[in-house]
């Protein structure tokens, strides 16, 4: 069974549509990339499936494992297994990244009629995650992402992901601020994530992150559409001549 | 209480009380100092909402009401219905518990023989060299209220440190207001007094039991001797039908350090001045304050800080959270003497708003005569932060726990400035009980 069917979504933020009729299929096992020029709509995208409310969605469907995804609260989009990660990380003072994730992983657990972890079992369990993308203890102690650089918000973001092992994680520019260093951990960490009941979706802007992390399927998006869909080598013909042909194609179909 | 009774306004009673009190009363210079404050509070009667510092608080609301004076001894505590309130049952500390502006001596724990400081009463030591050299010296005269306890005061705690000695444990002073018989005006006057190198915590405690409201209106006088260190905690939870007007008056000298800790946590109706004179240089003053306010509350925070000489600072950060159709006041002054080069003076008050009816009304004022000084103030009123909300929820969390995550953090920023480590975790649990 598929994992995702997103079928002719719409979505508009005060009244004006971004979203303009979006469908894609991802399976167990898959990894899609999403590229597309700014403005697209690719971070509407993972928001509308997140569960953001300050976007409309107008018509379409989403089902996730074969659930009404739209029908569902943020949080428990997550506790179904739906993870994103931001672009743009949001700062939670006075919440440690660890009493944070404590709450989170605990409500997952809730939510599937598993008693919590203890405090013991939820440090074993951190430590394992830390090492997956070399965070810093002394980071996840202090207030979530506030003062954190660019690069240790998106690893905070990774960390969390393997923290909560989700069916379908959405990262979104992640590798965006990233030293090589830095991006190479992460994917490496994506990778090992990665088996055959999971699917990720990734948005990016560079070819580099997906010699790492190699998408089954590269979908561009361009003006809320996603206006062409092909295989890895599509990201290189992307990097390679830029999008105007594919926004010339866009028009002529239009 | 007969209709009759009930009619009598307040300022006749008070007038009452107060000849009641002057025939038992032998001249003395205390005695005069008394009289001064009662003739204060006689010309300028209560203030009123076009006063500039009463604009927002209109004590009409709470000064309507047909009190009576509290009598000694009336009303006792068990020591198993004090130990039900909050804060109440706390270990290695000393203790003072005074019921509606009595001390009720049975419920103390105070410090044995050591002569190098004492924890005592007022109602202890009326008429000795303490109460007389003391009373009403740091204290601001001029607000009504204050005058008015001056002149006719219950009881209260007095601590005198001396040079270079340490109060082993923290001083908790608890004030009870019992109100199932009756309504009444609660008025306790504490003296605290550290004398060069010493140090002393000490948390004043407010609660409250009954059918009827009261009005407790305190004051505190702070007299901090050259290198000595106070740490001063006022913890207000009354219930939602009490009111308390309070004044704090601290004077520093040099090298002196006060922490203030100032947590308004629960009652109908509260205003608070905390003064601050600094007299001698290098002094460190801190204001940390948190109020949670809910249903109908009103709370009205006023802080002054007199920057009389060089080389001293002083940093305030008051935090707010304003729930239901409540109201909240801050008003910050801080003055910069023209002496007073060198100063750093920080402040901040923030608020969130939880509803669209809380309201909240803050005033930071600077006014620097120095030239070589260093201020920043700031002041912010906003609704929760979706963002944050939303980022949590996306992880697994649900609104209601994403918010009281997020309230709980913003609030125990201040908890944990705190220095009395044994009040911390009762106050996170009880704030974590009002922000359900
Ligand atoms: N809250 C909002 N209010 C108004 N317009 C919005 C809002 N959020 C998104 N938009 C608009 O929707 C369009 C799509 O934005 P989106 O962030 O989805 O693009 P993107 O493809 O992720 O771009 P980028 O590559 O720059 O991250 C943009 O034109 C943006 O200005
Ligand atoms: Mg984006």
């Amino acid at each position: 069974m598929s994992m995702l069917i997103i079928n002719e979504l719409h979505a508009s933020i005060e009244e004006r549509e971004i979203l303009k009729g979006i469908s894609l299929t991802v399976n167990p096992g898959e990894v899609h990339a999403i590229m597309g020029p700014n403005g697209s709509g690719k971070s509407t995208l993972a928001s509308v499936l997140a569960g953001r409310e300050t976007y409309e969605v107008t018509s379409g469907s989403v089902a996730f494992d074969g659930k009404d995804l739209l029908d569902m609260a943020p949080e428990e989009r997550a506790r179904e297994g739906m993870f994103l990660a931001f672009q743009y990380p949001v700062e939670i003072p006075g919440v440690s990244t660890t009493n944070f994730l404590k709450t989170a992983v605990n409500e997952k657990r809730k939510a599937v009629g598993l008693a919590p972890l203890d405090a013991v079992q939820f440090m074993k369990m951190m430590k394992e995650k830390m090492s997956l993308v070399q965070i810093d203890q002394t980071l996840l102690s202090r207030s979530l992402n506030e003062g954190f650089s660019g690069g240790e918000k998106k690893r905070n973001e990774i960390f969390q992901m393997a923290m909560l092992e989700p069916r379908l994680g959405i990262l979104d520019e992640t590798d965006s601020g990233l030293d090589i260093d830095a991006l190479r951990l992460v994917a490496n960490g994506v990778n090992k994530l990665r088996n055959k009941d999971n699917a990720f979706v990734v948005i990016t802007h560079y070819q580099r992150l997906l010699e790492y992390i190699v998408p089954d399927f590269v979908h561009v998006m361009y003006n809320g559409r996603l206006v062409k869909s092909g295989g890895k080598e599509l990201a290189l013909e992307l990097e390679d001549k830029g999008y105007d042909w594919i926004k010339e194609e866009a028009h002529e179909m239009a | 209480m007969n209709t009759l009774e009930s009619a009598i306004q307040l300022p006749v009673r008070i007038e009452q009380w107060w000849h009641a009190q002057q025939k038992k009363e032998s001249a003395s210079p205390v005695i005069e100092r008394m009289q001064k404050a009662y003739a204060s509070f006689k010309t300028h009667g209560f203030p009123h909402v076009k006063m500039e510092d009463w604009k927002y608080t209109d004590v009409r609301k709470v000064t309507e009401y047909p009190y009576a004076w509290p009598v000694k001894n009336e009303h006792r505590l068990s020591r198993e219905y004090f130990k039900s309130f909050l804060l109440a049952g706390l270990k290695d500390v000393y203790r003072l518990v005074f019921v509606n502006g009595y001390l009720q001596e049975d419920l103390s724990i105070l410090p044995g023989g050591d002569n190098q400081f004492t924890v005592t009463h007022l109602g202890d030591d009326k008429g000795t060299d303490h109460y007389e050299e003391y009373l009403g010296r740091v204290a601001n005269m001029d607000t009504p209220f204050t005058a008015l306890n001056t002149a006719l005061h219950s009881d209260g705690v007095l601590i005198h440190i001396k040079k270079n000695a340490e109060v082993d444990k923290p001083v908790l002073v608890y004030y009870v207001a019992l109100t199932d018989n009756d309504l009444y005006l609660i008025q306790p006057r504490n003296i605290v007094i550290t004398e060069p190198g010493s140090k002393v915590q000490f948390a004043e405690i407010f609660v409250s039991k009954g059918v009827e409201p009261s009005l407790t209106n305190v004051v505190t006088e702070i007299k901090a001797g050259e290198g000595s260190y106070v740490d001063y905690s006022r913890i207000q939870m009354e219930e939602n039908r009490n009111f308390q007007i309070s004044y704090t008056g601290i004077e520093q000298q040099k090298n002196s350090r006060i922490d203030t800790h100032v947590l308004c946590l629960n009652g109908a109706f509260i205003r608070n001045d905390l003064h601050f004179t600094l007299q001698g240089s290098n002094c460190t003053s801190i204001m940390n304050g948190l109020y949670i306010l809910d249903d109908e509350q009103f709370l009205d925070n006023h802080t002054r800080v007199d920057h009389a000489v060089p080389n001293c600072m002083s940093d305030q950060l008051y935090k707010g959270i304003l729930n239901g159709k409540s109201t909240g006041v801050f008003n910050g002054k801080i003055i910069v003497h023209p002496d007073a080069q060198k100063t750093n003076a920080y402040q901040r008050n923030v608020n969130v708003l939880l509803s669209d009816n809380a309201t909240i009304n803050t005033k930071p004022q600077l006014e620097i005569f120095a030239d070589d000084v260093r201020c920043t103030h700031g002041a912010t009123a906003g609704f929760i932060d979706e963002e944050a909300i939303f980022y949590m929820q996306a992880r697994g969390i649900s609104k209601e726990e994403a918010r009281k995550l997020l309230m709980n953090a913003y609030a125990n920023e201040i908890v944990d400035k705190m220095n009395v480590e044994a009040l911390k975790d009762p106050l996170r649990e009880y704030i974590a009980q009002k922000l359900k």
